[in-house]
């Protein structure tokens, strides 16, 4: 990938080699209850909690793929994150704290990460530079081909496009050369956020899959102890664990039984009867009933009865986009276009409903957003658990502005009829719109509803089209639903706004919405290591995609965890993807 | 007989590869590229582009199948694309006991209560107990497994708090086992017994049966003895079809309770869009059912030589 010659320029200034760690300070700063760990949280060990209890179990609706092997798996698994290791990783207030790196240096050159001596395998083996090398080298798919590897892991393809090289400096030290700067790399590939790489031993790993089924010593807080792949885990803590960060270290509970139960009520029953002590993932519609540990300081058992909730806020978000303005825009120009990275732009057309469709005017489009009340939305239909947002990034994520991402667009009824008025439409029009309903990204559904009733006091008559999620994935991948007036758009969450840009980008998977502006503010953003200019540039990048006014935040989504009264805490991070810091949980007896 | 077996078999031979055909052109054609389902939205084209490469996706469809026809002879069903890239067939078969397990006992509950409510029904028709049960078939009938198994979960695991409602034997023991075959032998109660109450009330209006009553033998005697065996004939019918139908069927219950049998395996699978672990499941479901279908007719045929002759 070629950058541009005067943004290799201004990285040459902005990028001093130091400490990337400082510069990694969330963009909105986590309410101050969660930013109260571990100070306002129990302690093992102190004021009669145990130092240790026997099991801890807890029941999800899924964990992601079922695949142990982080060198070929399928998809992001997160059970990875109690047997396998990371590079680093968020504590309970969201800032990116040492795991098997204690340090990573960031130039425009690549990174540095200088590994905790400690560290080791399940199997006792040292977890060192050289493991580290044969990992970057396992899902990079080096070993494809050979010792029964036959598939590259499912995001492996990117990270070849981040890394051109792996020196092991010392036992304790390993220099990433990266193909040109990479500032989002800790995002990507260090583990932080929505992890997309683990960790495992290579010593088993490089016996082959098969082998390495029958020995995945990976190098977390816990081994595993028996594996039903889809149905259930049990963990068992490592008493040798080798880490002692206050936010990884050996975990209170001895045993960790995770079970998938689809079905959300009988995820709820389970809690009520006392067969589980978490619940992740209860509906909105049970959760309401439940004591929220975020009256008291979240994640804290409030002591109010037999169960307890905390919120993972803002997993994921919803935004309505209209798709026929850009079509018109994109359309007119030459077909054969590459983006600076020398990607080809795909050559759009004009569908047919969007020749001549209401939406182009942009009078139509905001009046459209005007006529939602995002709040009513969020206090009505979603009990109130979900965020009414007016940012296109994550609240919470490296460069979300906080002032945009808790001011949703005004509600105003009678100026969206004015204004429909005004573009020519008093009576109204009908259209089609497009969602898929995600797990985990609860709502969708009745926000299609919400927004149905709000159109029809404007004459506007919808007909939604559900789909499969897949197929709504597969679809906009291939530019499908950009090519029809409006659709629901979901994004799952990003712990950097750097990273989430690449959906607003000519060429990403998805075709997102973007102008020229747009696509050149996309090379810029990931061109800076200096945080505050990055900052600066998503700001105008967010500015440029909400002033087109063809994309517009609805809400930022909401999953609730349910406890029983023996848990009493269960630190983790108030913005997050998806469940974490289960090692964390502290229980009574 | 001989011939007749051998003839049943080339029969299930051939329906079975019908359903590879159809399984395997009705899951591509009507998705595409598998891997663009299996990536999650954040994977980049590279990934998709990398991916179809490395499963053979960009090969021509009749390719692939040449390939899994190939390899199916060998008795190799493919490897997962989920799952840890295992052997279909190796996954299939770790899910078997689960619902071997599961529909065993659900079909025990079905006969022995269905059965028995059927028969003494058809022994006092009209009667009170007769129209009770014949409310019950309905309503055994009408109610969807999963309100049932909901239903169960919430009187026994969060009222009661005697039953535990997730997890197989394995992980509950044998109390495990209680709610999920109660749920779904409540629904194949209702058929046993309307199968039994009609043909025994047929087989007790036969001259056969009025002259054992005539010998003056006890009602009892007559019920159980003499008219059931021979109205036994379509329950072993509906038995084998229930629980060769049970064995693939059974995917609601086992989500509910979240039972570890292959039909949980089916629906994760096409939710991961595993298309070969996909077609194993039904593969295998398929052979069983056919299988179950065979031994059935063949059993006939031994018991009534009039079947084996047309």
């Amino acid at each position: 990938m070629e950058f541009r010659r005067f943004n290799l320029k201004s990285l040459a200034i902005a990028s001093a080699t130091g400490l990337f760690l400082a510069s990694l300070a969330s963009g909105e700063p986590a309410n101050a209850q969660s930013k109260a760990w571990p100070d306002a949280y129990p302690k093992k060990g102190v004021a009669g909690v145990p130092e240790s209890v026997d099991k801890l179990t807890i029941v999800v609706d899924s964990w992601g793929s079922n695949d142990l092997n982080p060198w070929n798996a399928s998809q992001v698994n997160f059970l990875s994150d109690y047997y396998q290791l990371r590079l680093m990783m968020q504590n309970p207030n969201g800032d990116l704290v040492p795991a098997w790196a204690t340090e990573v240096k960031h130039t425009e050159k690549g990174l540095t990460f200088k590994l905790n001596p400690k560290a080791k395998f399940a199997d006792g083996t040292p977890a060192d530079a050289e493991a580290l090398k044969k990992n970057f080298d396992g899902f990079t798919g080096k070993y494809v081909g050979t010792a029964g590897y036959e598939a590259p892991l499912w995001n492996g393809a990117k990270a070849k496009t981040f890394i051109k090289s792996v020196k092991v400096v010392s036992p304790t030290e390993v220099f990433v050369e990266t193909k040109g700067p990479k500032p989002t790399f800790m995002w990507n590939l260090g583990g932080n956020g929505y992890h997309l790489y683990w960790y495992g031993n290579p010593t088993q790993l490089l016996k082959g899959p098969k082998e390495y089924l029958k020995n995945p010593a990976g190098g977390g807080p816990y081994k595993i102890k028996k594996w039903d792949p889809g149905n259930r885990i049990v963990l068992e803590r490592r008493d040798d664990f080798w880490a002692d960060y206050p936010h990884w270290r050996k975990p209170q509970v001895k045993e960790m039984e995770v079970i998938t139960v689809k079905d959300p009520a009988a995820r709820f029953a389970m809690l009520k009867s006392g067969q589980a002590d978490i619940v992740y993932n209860l509906p909105w519609a049970l959760a309401k009933t439940l004591n929220r540990s975020e009256d008291g300081v979240r994640g804290v058992n409030p002591g109010k009865g037999r169960e307890w909730t905390q919120t993972y806020k803002a997993n994921g978000m919803l935004t309505l986009t209209f798709g026929c303005s850009i079509q018109k825009r994109e359309a007119a120009k030459p077909a054969g276009r590459k983006d600076q990275a020398g990607v080809d732009i795909p050559k759009w057309k004009v569908s047919k409903v969007c020749e001549d469709h209401p939406t182009l005017d942009r009078r139509v489009r905001r009046a459209l957003n005007m006529a939602i009340d995002k709040r009513a939305l969020s206090a009505g239909p979603h009990f109130g658990l979900s965020n009414p947002i007016g940012s296109i990034f994550h609240a919470g994520s490296f460069g979300s502005r906080p002032d945009k991402v808790k001011t949703p667009t005004a509600f105003d009824l009678e100026g969206a009829k004015k204004l429909l008025k005004e573009a020519g439409y008093e009576k109204g029009f009908s259209m089609e719109g497009h969602f898929g309903q995600f797990a985990g990204r609860p709502g969708i559904p009745e926000a299609a509803d919400f927004i149905s009733s709000s159109w029809e006091k404007l004459g506007v008559k919808m007909v939604w089209k559900e789909h499969d999620p897949s197929d709504f994935v597969r679809g906009f991948r291939a530019g499908v639903f950009s090519n029809v007036p409006v659709n629901l758009q979901t994004w799952g969450r990003q712990d950097h706004s750097g990273v989430q840009i690449s959906w607003y980008h000519a060429t990403s998977g998805y075709v997102g919405m973007y102008n020229d502006k747009v696509e050149n503010l996309f090379f810029d953003v990931t061109s800076t290591f200096d945080p505050e200019a990055m900052k600066k540039k998503l700001a105008q990048f967010e500015d440029e995609v909400l002033g087109l006014e063809e994309t517009f935040p609805l809400y930022g989504m909401t999953l609730v965890n349910a406890y029983s009264d023996r848990v009493l805490s269960h630190p983790t991070v108030e913005h997050s993807p998806h469940f974490k810091h289960y090692d964390l949980v502290l229980m009574r007896k | 007989m001989g011939r007749y077996i051998l003839k049943r078999l080339l029969e299930g031979i051939i329906t079975l590869w019908l359903i590879t055909l159809a399984v395997f052109f009705v899951l591509r054609l009507g998705g595409g590229n598998p891997v663009e389902y299996m990536l999650p939205p954040e994977a980049t084209q590279a990934d998709v582009i990398a991916l179809t490469k490395a499963y053979g996706f960009d090969k021509p469809l009749i390719h692939q199948y040449y390939v899994f026809n190939k390899k199916l002879l060998q008795g190799d069903l493919g490897t997962a694309l989920a799952w840890d890239k295992r052997p279909t067939l190796e996954l299939v078969w770790e899910r078997v006991p689960a619902t071997l397990q599961l529909t065993t006992a659900s079909m025990v509950v079905a006969v022995i209560i269905g059965v028995t409510i059927g028969a003494i029904s058809a022994s006092r028709p009209d009667s009170m107990f007769d129209r009770v049960g014949k409310v019950a078939a309905i309503i055994g009938q009408s109610m969807p497994v999963f309100w049932v198994g909901l239903l169960l979960i919430l009187i026994f695991s969060v009222y009661l708090n005697w039953l535990p409602s997730a997890g197989g034997i394995e992980r509950l023991g044998w109390q495990g086992i209680i709610m999920p075959a109660a749920s779904l032998g409540f629904f194949l109660i209702a058929s046993h017994m309307r199968i039994v109450r009609s043909t025994m009330i047929e087989v007790l209006e036969s001259d056969y049966i009025k002259l054992v009553r005539s010998k003056g033998l006890p009602s009892r005697m007559v019920i159980w003895k003499h008219a059931f065996k021979n109205a036994s004939i379509p329950v072993f019918t509906l038995f084998f079809v229930n629980f060769a139908a049970l064995v693939s069927g059974a995917v609601v219950t086992e989500t509910i309770f979240a039972w570890p049998g292959i039909g949980r395996l089916l629906v994760d699978s096409l939710i991961l869009r595993d298309y070969p672990t996909t077609q194993a499941v039904i593969l295998f479901a398929s052979a069983f059912i056919v299988f179950i279908n065979i031994l059935v007719d063949v059993m006939y045929a031994w018991l009534d030589p009039r079947i084996r002759v047309s």
